[in-house]
């Protein structure tokens, strides 16, 4: 990967769009756990894209391009979100939930709909990613002990809510 | 209570969603054509070079030396100890490093190490390294021309901060270099140092290089690293996990330093115990070092070590503070650990009681005292 990475930061589109075609799964799991949309998910991957291959030449260590990439794609899932949201009625939101109504059959925005927005993305990391709690410390900026202790809120925030469903 | 999600249900489902998506296929395809067509244009943009003499493109060079650009700083580097005596107490890494600083503005011939670089207005001295078996700290001195944001300061300015101590982000590359040649990426260290503000202008801060998450590491290495961006958050953007084009405050630029290491490996003690319990849950070893202790757990076949939590107690029946951010790393520092008390408690007991010690030590699943002057 290293040497694919330093190929497309001179120039070479077929390597950068491998990389990107290699990341794609990934980029689109996290997208997903933002939008149910098709649409937004396209969007927000494509403005990734663009951004990445903009700004490819001021990454110094080719070893990072994933995480350097998945930060990247966060931030626009966030801006997108946030974008979003600012644009809907403040009695059309509720909190901790997603913008639209998720597919109730689909065990992903199920599980999803279960954590609070902060634990989502974490879960998404660990799980879905499988990054390191120390790995999703360094993307998210966190220590690694909050990570760990979100994750295990998260735990606790889908057992609630199970419980609860049952009563 | 039963859990409805096993961790390979977890996995399962949040891996889902990565099937093909006409939309998004198309998008992307759309994008990748958008970026060749960017590329074919500049390229078809590019003059042709001018060949005169054999040599045509203009081919700058630049020798950086890197050397104490400012001398007037460097003769104030500060007394040797002096960042780790200030800083110590307040990181979540603390240990007396002030002990063992030992300086780094000279080699052993006399010759002055580049141990401070200033560009965009920001001057970061290196001072001082501790070292233990596996890790080094170093004493650093960040120094802004025009002062630092007063929102970086949280200990003073943030009536709703809790820490006794704030933080700075850096961008950093990095390389350990082995006498023989052999090297080891480790950019991303030193990302989150850790400190105090001693005025507006000046950050003193203990890094903190971890080097238990590499395998095979040498006594005795050069570690070779470059800092690019130093960053901090503004206003309360600081409790957000979102970020906005104005949450924060960069420092772009080049910060270049070289350190000699040897890690002090005989300073670690390994203590071995490999008891469990009926359950099969025990600890395999206690390692003191000059700074931490930690204790290796034993759990059941099968069953992952990140649902347990191993918690260390001093003589006087105290819980360890932790050291660091490695949830299992303690800190003994000002402590008695001659002899140990080490529980293992289930992560939903700890996170539950983790406030109350009585509740701790009723639900604990393990217990055994532990004797490190063996």
């Amino acid at each position: 990967m290293i040497f694919k990475v330093k190929r497309a930061q001179r120039g070479d589109t077929k390597a950068f769009v491998e990389l990107m075609e290699e990341n794609r799964q990934a980029m689109q799991r996290i997208a997903f756990g933002y939008f149910s949309c098709e649409d937004d998910v396209a969007d927000v991957m494509q403005q990734t894209t663009l951004n990445a291959f903009e700004k490819l030449k001021t990454l110094r260590n080719p070893v990072y391009f994933k995480t350097w990439l998945i930060r990247i794609h966060i931030n626009n899932c966030n801006a997108l979100y946030n974008a979003k949201k600012n644009c809907m009625a403040v009695d059309e939101m509720e909190e901790g939930r997603y913008l639209e109504e998720y597919p109730s059959e689909d065990e992903f925005y199920q599980l999803i709909a279960d954590l609070s927005e902060e634990n989502r993305l974490i879960f998404q990391l660990y799980y879905g990613e499988e990054y390191t709690t120390k790995e999703i410390g360094r993307i998210l900026h966190m220590k690694e002990s909050t990570v760990r202790s979100r994750l295990y809120r998260g735990k606790e925030q889908i057992k609630r809510k199970l419980e609860t469903s049952v009563r | 209570m039963e859990e409805r999600y096993t961790e390979q249900e977890l996995k399962r489902i949040l891996q889902s969603k990565g099937n093909e998506y006409e939309k998004i296929q198309k998008k992307m395809e759309e994008t990748y054509r958008m970026i060749e067509e960017t590329q074919q244009r500049k390229r078809g943009a590019r003059k042709p070079a001018v060949w005169a003499g054999g040599l045509a493109a203009a081919m700058a060079v630049c020798i950086i030396t890197l050397g104490i650009s400012n001398p007037v700083l460097a003769a104030k580097l500060p007394v040797i100890g002096a960042i780790f005596q200030a800083v110590q107490t307040y990181v979540s890494y603390s240990g007396d490093f002030s002990k063992d600083a030992i300086p780094l503005a000279e080699t052993e011939n006399g010759e002055e190490n580049n141990l401070v670089q200033t560009d965009q207005g920001i001057t970061v001295a290196i001072s001082e390294i501790a070292r233990d078996d596996k890790s080094f700290y170093l004493g650093i001195t960040m120094t802004s021309e025009e002062g630092f944001p007063k929102d970086f300061n949280r200990v003073k300015n943030d009536t709703e901060y809790v820490l006794e101590y704030d933080t700075m982000n850096c961008q950093t590359t990095g390389e350990l270099v082995t006498a023989n040649g052999k090297k080891l990426d480790m950019s991303g260290e030193l990302g989150i140092l850790e400190g105090i503000f001693i005025d507006d202008n000046t950050f003193q801060t203990i890094g903190y290089v971890d080097l238990s998450g590499y395998e095979k590491i040498a006594d005795n290495f050069t570690y070779n690293f470059e800092i690019t961006d130093i960053w901090s958050y503004l206003g309360e953007n600081y409790y957000s996990s979102e970020t906005t084009e104005n949450s924060e405050m960069h420092y772009s630029g080049s910060w270049k330093f070289s350190v000699d290491v040897s890690l002090d490996k005989a300073s670690a003690k390994v203590i071995e115990v490999n008891q469990t319990n009926e359950q099969g849950i025990g600890i395999a070893t206690v390692t003191k070092g000059k700074y931490y202790i930690t204790a290796e757990i034993i759990v059941p076949e099968g069953e992952e070590k990140d649902r347990y939590i191993v918690l260390i107690y001093d003589e006087e029946g105290n819980r360890l503070d932790s050291f660091g951010s490695n949830v299992e790393y303690y800190s003994v520092k000002d402590r008695k650990t001659d002899k140990i008390t080490v529980r293992v408690c289930s992560e939903a007991d700890f996170f539950m009681n983790k406030a109350e010690e009585e509740k701790l030590k009723e639900h604990a699943l393990y217990q055994v005292e532990v004797n490190c002057n063996q």
